[in-house]
């Protein structure tokens, strides 16, 4: 496989990854987040969510340890270098698979949402459809598009965060307490369930080439995953305040619900508006992980990539139109959520020692060119 | 370019009879009736003199040529009347095409019989109007004055206005059936390279029969021509024209055209006039946001209004709900079909008013604003608030500077209505999301369109989106890449005093 050579005006600054690897992160596990940790660790949940992200800047250390050490590569040329041709291939395409499981579990979890909150009789492949034209189109223009895009979409979302301070206003602070009742076996499972939620960093294997100040790229990913993990702790706490135990073990999806208190002179119910507003937060989701797909397709096969991505999306397209129940969709999500803690969280690591190792042979070569 | 080397195939027509000259001249013009000629014999010589009688000043022929030829009393050459002629420009022409095209573009052509060479002088007589007030774009404060349709009025005005020894105006002749020229106007002392080039090869490459006008060489060498955004600003303002090109832009200049075009454009310049510059700083931010906010309320209002209508009604207050159900109550229609014939209405009246006189055009808003509006809620047609926040919309569209861009934002509003009215908020955000994707991928003359929001350049942010005062601010928007960077060397007393010093 050969290298990747960026021309100029595709390459991008390092501190965009603040901001991309986080809207990748964030998305529609968000929404139903709180709940799900709650069940677990009750009003502890801040715990799990700290140490999922601690393991997870760990992680991302790691990630950038191994990039560094191949300089130019992303992660199909870094699997093909150490693991040689085939398992390299076998590999790439695994990941290529997961990848396209994440969008397919956003896509099928975005399209509930409108089910519920808009439009019940609303077809699911036409909200498909909705979406995948977007991507499609985003995509089309390349990486640089993609990216700013995503970039624009997370400006036109996060002003969000400061309507919290509305139920923040109506915390009952009693839900917090007692603290530290939680057990390991708790925290255990609190951290597993995070898994699905803060994936997505995944996108800094395939787009470290196009970077084009590689020396901040840990600084920059480090930073995308504390705000993330204030992200999380944020919404997930101002929730537990807000809703009684009992309440939040019934809300599906506490963060939609929360919006419900706000209201403008103009809006009275602005959870309608933010669902809708939500396509915002998850395109940039889609959008850079069917580029993702796409572009690793490209580079692990050869195709050309418009006609993987075309092929991506008609596949999507097929699978939410037929696949259209709740079930199945929390089927796919855990099932996601499981592959992405193994590919996501578990494999940086796998790859650690092949990284020394080609650390090992530049300085040898160093060495002797010297 | 490629004219010139055409010219040089031909072969050489001269030397050559006077009167077969005259006829072939005549017949070059299809037997025209303007055509002069007047034909004198000096000191034994036959002489011609040629011109079309409307494209030249006649009194210069007869004062400056054929007054001088005649008192001499020397043999006339071609290289003697070249030296001789009190009028510069003096060209020595061997094809009978070329002396044609000289004839049309209001040169004199004098031909001594036997000689190798025809020579033509330019002495054209272009009716042309002053320089007048700006119309498209008035501007309250500031410099009125405004491009004319002639390209040595503006290329003047430009020369006066930036006196710098490194402005470049380079000529391109366009147009294969109606040359025109046309002019690229930058300072290379600030310009990037790379704008130059890009622009220079465009409009080389560009083949087309005729420019009617710089607003249409715009559209032949746009990045985008599907977009329905501008992508390159047209301006009739030599203030905004020539503070762009000392910002590090480039200008282009068409003749027969009152407009300049600047390249490359973000999205944000169209929101931009040079009034928020002479207005103190404070008031050009607030109306530069406002502007914006303008622009957002006019794709926004009356979609939001049909999409809460037919599907969502629960994000209506208690409050507006009521006087809102009253007054609908009367609507035979649908929301979308309301909305549409409301905004249909708006935009025949924009549209009469502006192809009508002016003094016509005045009962025309006065017809189609009060009596129409007024009759139209009384009818049932629509409802009252839908008047308010289509009027609004509508207003709000017209704050925008430029009007092509003012344009496009209305179009923009029907598709988004139908998408409101067809898939409620979830078709309005499906939209906002393309305008948006597709405002990223757009590009101007190779430089993002959507900058200094993407690529984002917190440093372009002041003077695109906010206006700094001007001692803040001395630095070159990073967006058109110029060469030196600083406007100006930082004022030095900035060290901050305490109270009582």
């Amino acid at each position: 496989m050969k290298s990747l050579s960026i021309p100029k005006e595709n390459q991008i600054k390092a501190w965009y990854l603040f901001i991309i690897l986080h809207t990748m992160q964030v998305g529609v596990g968000m929404a139903g987040y709180p709940r799900l940790v709650f069940m677990e660790a009750r009003q502890d949940s801040w715990i799990p969510i700290i140490i999922t992200g601690l393991i997870l800047h760990l992680v991302i250390a790691c990630m950038v340890f191994v990039l560094n050490s191949f300089e130019k590569e992303d992660l199909p040329g870094i699997l093909t270098k150490s693991m040689g041709k085939y398992v390299g291939l076998v590999v790439s395409s695994l990941f290529v698979i997961y990848f396209l499981l994440l969008f397919l579990s956003v896509i099928a979890n975005y399209i509930e949402f409108v089910q519920v909150f808009i439009f019940p009789q609303m077809k699911s492949w036409f909200i498909g459809l909705l979406l995948l034209t977007l991507v499609w189109y985003a995509v089309y223009g390349g990486i640089r598009v993609a990216i700013g895009s995503s970039f624009v979409f997370f400006l036109s979302s996060i002003w969000m965060v400061g309507l919290l301070h509305k139920p923040i206003t109506q915390i009952d602070s009693r839900n917090y307490f007692p603290m530290f009742q939680v057990g390991l076996d708790e925290i255990y499972q609190g951290v597993l369930i995070s898994s699905y939620t803060f994936l997505g960093f995944e996108l800094l294997w395939m787009v470290y080439p196009f970077i084009n100040d590689k020396k901040r790229v840990g600084r920059y990913s480090q930073f995308a995953i504390v705000f993330t993990v204030a992200m999380y702790l944020l919404t997930t706490m101002v929730a537990i305040g807000y809703f009684s135990p009992r309440q939040l073990e019934e809300k599906v999806w506490p963060l939609l619900t929360l919006f419900k208190v706000i209201s403008f002179p103009m809006f009275e119910r602005f959870d309608i508006l933010a669902v809708a507003l939500w396509i915002l937060v998850i395109l940039p989701n889609l959008i850079l992980l069917a580029w993702m797909v796409s572009f690793t397709c490209k580079r692990v096969h050869g195709w050309k990539q418009k006609y993987c991505l075309a092929v991506m999306i008609i596949f999507s397209l097929l699978f939410v139109s037929i696949f259209d129940d709740r079930e199945l969709v929390n089927k796919l999500t855990d099932f996601t959520g499981r592959v992405g803690l193994f590919l996501g969280f578990g494999f940086p690591f796998v790859l650690l020692p092949f990284a020394i190792r080609q650390r090992m042979k530049g300085k040898k070569k160093n060495a002797k060119s010297s | 370019m490629r004219r010139r080397s055409r010219k040089k195939t031909s072969s050489s027509y001269f030397p050559c009879e006077i009167d077969k000259f005259a006829t072939d001249i005549k017949d070059f013009f299809q037997s025209s009736p303007d055509v002069s000629s007047k034909q004198f014999e000096h000191q034994g010589q036959k002489i011609i003199v040629i011109f079309i009688n409307y494209m030249v000043k006649k009194e210069n022929i007869y004062k400056h040529i054929i007054h001088v030829m005649q008192q001499s009393d020397e043999e006339w050459n071609t290289e003697s009347l070249m030296n001789k002629i009190p009028i510069s420009g003096g060209e020595l022409r061997s094809s009978l095409k070329e002396i044609g095209e000289d004839l049309m573009m209001g040169s004199v052509a004098i031909y001594i019989e036997g000689q190798e060479h025809c020579i033509t002088y330019g002495v054209p007589q272009l009716e042309q109007r002053e320089p007048e007030r700006a119309e498209t774009e008035s501007l309250i404060f500031g410099p009125q004055i405004a491009f004319t349709e002639s390209i040595q009025t503006n290329l003047n005005i430009i020369h006066w206005r930036l006196d710098n020894p490194s402005l470049v105006t380079e000529k391109f002749i366009v147009g294969n059936e109606i040359p025109t020229e046309v002019r690229l106007v930058y300072l290379k002392s600030i310009a990037d390279d790379e704008n130059v080039k890009e622009m220079r090869r465009r409009l080389n490459k560009l083949q087309t029969d005729d420019v009617l006008e710089s607003s249409v060489l715009t559209q032949y060498i746009e990045d985008n021509s599907y977009s329905i955004f501008p992508q390159l600003y047209v301006t009739e303002l030599p203030d905004r024209f020539c503070y762009e090109i000392k910002e590090g832009k480039i200008g282009v200049m068409v003749d027969k055209s009152p407009s300049g075009v600047i390249a490359p454009t973000n999205f944000f310049s169209f929101f931009e006039s040079t009034e928020d510059l002479y207005t103190r700083w404070n008031m050009g931010t607030f109306i530069r946001f406002m502007r914006l906010i303008a622009m957002f309320l006019s794709i926004t209002l009356t979609p939001f209004y049909v999409a809460a209508i037919t599907f969502h009604y629960e994000i209506i207050p208690t409050a507006l709900l009521v006087s809102l159900g009253h007054s609908r109550s009367r609507v035979p229609f649908p929301p979308l079909l309301e909305a549409l014939i409301l905004e249909f209405l708006i935009e025949l009246i924009r549209e009469a008013g502006a192809r009508l006189p002016t003094k016509v055009g005045q009962t025309m808003g006065i017809v189609g604003g009060i009596v129409i509006g007024q009759a139209i809620v009384q009818a049932g047609f629509t409802s009252n608030i839908l008047i308010i926040i289509v009027a609004l919309s509508a207003l709000a569209s017209f704050t925008i500077p430029s009007y092509l861009m003012g344009t496009a934002i209305r179009i923009m509003r029907f598709p988004l209505i139908i998408m409101a009215g067809l898939w409620g908020v979830i078709g309005i955000f499906y939209s906002y999301a393309l305008i948006l994707i597709h405002v990223v991928k757009l590009q101007s003359l190779k430089r993002p369109y959507f900058s200094p929001i993407y690529p984002f350049r917190y440093k372009d942010l002041d003077n695109s989106i906010l206006r700094l005062p001007f001692l803040q601010s001395n630095y070159r928007a990073a967006s058109n890449m110029p060469k030196d960077k600083k406007r100006f060397e930082e004022p030095s007393n900035t060290k901050k005093r305490d109270i009582e010093e």
